[in-house]
């Protein structure tokens, strides 16, 4: 026990034994078939690609491209930045884009996203990575009206995008090769410029979600061995509330005066029951739960909750599930609103082909959501970016997703302007 | 077509399932969750080109999958992956599997893993329960290396003190007292 080991490591190398033998009559024949199912879906996808191993993996698994569009070939980059007039700029697997300008740019509205969009196709970029040929991503703006305009070449080698700061116009980017070291870039000139002062931690992209629409209180992300319990901070004080299920999780406000949970059991991916929650409505004062509604297999989970400009509470339910599908369209988002006049129902609005997401989603001034992510089920998509009119329930696609040996490889990262 | 990697697999998962599970359940304290990265780090490891033709390779090679798979979980926009981790992040009383007997001693350890930051709890396991050095474990978290320090370092005096355990010898942490040079020192 704890008290009779006085070594640190002693006692996690212990515990970590202890638990193993403790797990030592586990069935596994269960967990293989799982297991081999994952990985033919997995591996459907790769085989049909001519992709292989985990690093190639990484370039091509966030991607999009046009079908029917020309090889890719190294394009010029666009004019120098800070000029004021937007020029047309050619980049590969896209028609013809506007040049951003530095203070288009720079004072991009929120809601603006970047993107790293790779212009080889997936046998350029294999190659490139054993003999590299050049810097053949782009960087490019999505503004929330859904146009897209193309800002600078990346640095060479460029994979991954994890940050953009507008005001400042730099980039947190990093290569496959050297994924550990966070690289600085001005995105309007496309050089590097460094690295972050502090290595770039995970956005807290949800952290709104917590807070009432009114701004007083919030739900607090703690964990203790006080039982399964939300904790509400208000001005007052803490509360903590019993949640009905011990896996119930927060999902949203519903309003300013209740909770909106999604209460699972069991949560085995291979049992589509126990991955179809229950919704209740929980009173954030008293913690009284005032309804529950259990959703069919057919309703998805709720994975996000965004509001409207006008104050709806509209939910990003996740269709079908990533890990056990071998059925490319089973997975997909579907935006639905909240309505808590009795109880927790659900009213389809819009729906989109993205079975894998990036967070956050973004809600436009205009009613629009934008989305990126990867369509369908399988883990090897290439992503693509949606807008999703939720007045009309229309779909366009901002960037697409088309798979392709030819074509260019596509969107490689996502990162909303901070 | 059997590959032979899959072979691996098989006598992996059969052999040292628990061992993998009981990694996991270090990172993640929900046993379904543990489960789940268990298996999407088996996913992640042999879906790709790699190849292993003995179990003690893969073996290690899924034990770091593990933690990379979590933090790249965190790290990743996956908006599924959000609400896992916000599923974990709540409060719950864990049940145990029906499978599983008790262990006080691993029960203990685990509360107190869970009750770090999901990147501190990565470090230490990697540093302390893998031994891996700064720079494997920066390398495989996508961290700098002052960053698994001071991650670490938060960790270790954390759980030191909520299990009452010696912590690690000093050059394993980070020294967060900078020695001020005499001369700066005089001054003022």
């Amino acid at each position: 026990m704890a008290e009779r080991l006085h070594d640190l490591e002693s006692l996690l190398q212990a515990a970590e034994s202890d638990r193993a033998r403790s797990l030592g009559s586990l069935p596994t024949d269960e967990v293989l078939r799982r297991t081999h199912r994952a990985l033919r879906a997995a591996r459907v996808r790769r085989v049909a690609l001519t992709v292989g191993g985990a690093a190639a993996s990484v370039a091509v698994i966030t991607a999009g491209v046009v079908a029917g569009t020309p090889q890719a070939t190294v394009q010029p980059a666009g004019p120098e930045p800070g000029t004021t007039t937007s020029t047309s700029v050619v980049v590969p697997g896209l028609p013809p884009l506007r040049h951003a300008t530095e203070e288009q740019v720079r004072e991009a509205p929120e809601g603006s996203a970047l993107v790293l969009w790779e212009q080889g196709t997936e046998r350029e970029v294999r190659l490139r990575r054993n003999a590299p040929l050049g810097g053949d991503a782009y960087v490019l703006m999505v503004l929330p009206d859904g146009e897209v305009l193309q800002v600078a070449q990346a640095p060479q080698g460029m994979t991954t995008l994890t940050a953009w700061d507008r005001a400042s116009a730099t980039a947190v980017m990093s290569t496959a090769e050297d994924g550990a070291e966070q690289i600085l870039v001005d995105v309007l000139t496309g050089r590097i410029v460094g690295t972050p002062d502090e290595p770039l931690e995970a956005p807290d992209d949800y952290r709104s979600q917590f807070r009432s629409p009114d701004g007083t209180r919030e739900v607090v992300d703690r964990r203790d061995d006080a039982g399964a319990r939300i904790h509400v901070l208000t001005p007052d004080g803490e509360v903590d509330h019993t949640v009905p299920d011990e896996t119930c999780r927060f999902v949203a406000w519903a309003d300013d005066a209740q909770l909106l949970l999604a209460c699972y059991v069991g949560w085995d991916a291979d049992d589509p029951a126990t991955m179809t929650p229950t919704l209740a409505l929980m009173d954030a004062t008293t913690g009284a739960v005032t309804h529950q509604r259990r959703l069919g297999v057919d309703d998805g989970r709720p994975v996000t909750a965004l509001r409207t400009p006008d104050g709806r509470v509209v939910l990003a339910m996740q269709l079908g599930d990533v890990a056990v599908n071998e059925d490319a369209d089973a997975c997909r988002t579907r935006l639905v609103a909240l309505d808590t006049a009795d109880g927790p129902n659900l009213a389809p609005l819009a729906e989109a082909p993205v079975g894998q997401g990036y967070d956050p989603l973004v809600m436009t001034p205009s009613g629009h959501v934008v989305l990126a992510g990867k369509p369908g089920c399988f883990d090897s998509a290439r992503s693509g970016v949606w807008s999703l009119d939720l007045a009309t329930g229309s779909v366009d696609v901002v960037l697409p997703s088309v798979d392709g040996p030819d074509e260019p490889v596509g969107m490689i990262g996502w990162a909303l302007g901070g | 077509m059997t590959h032979r990697s899959d072979d691996v697999l098989d006598e992996l998962v059969r052999h040292r399932y628990p061992a993998l599970l009981a990694r996991a359940r270090m990172l993640v304290r929900d046993p379904a969750a543990a489960q789940d990265l268990v298996q999407d780090a088996l996913v992640a490891t042999f879906a790709g080109r790699a190849r292993f033709t003995s179990l003690p390779a893969a073996e290690q090679y899924v034990r770091r999958a593990l933690a990379t798979r979590y933090v790249d979980g965190l790290r990743r926009r996956g908006r599924e992956r959000v609400g896992v981790e916000r599923l974990a992040a709540l409060p719950m009383e864990v049940a145990p599997d029906p499978a599983e007997t008790p262990t006080r001693l691993a029960d203990e350890v685990e509360a107190a893993l869970a009750t770090l930051s999901p990147r501190e709890r990565a470090c230490v396991v990697l540093r302390h329960v893998e031994d891996l050095s700064v720079r494997e474990t920066a390398a495989l978290l996508h961290l700098s290396d002052g960053a698994v320090k001071r991650y670490t370092s938060d960790g270790v005096r954390s759980l030191s003190s909520l299990l009452g355990a010696r912590p690690p010898a000093a050059d394993d942490l980070e020294v967060l007292v900078r020695l001020v040079p005499a001369q700066e020192a005089r001054r003022g």
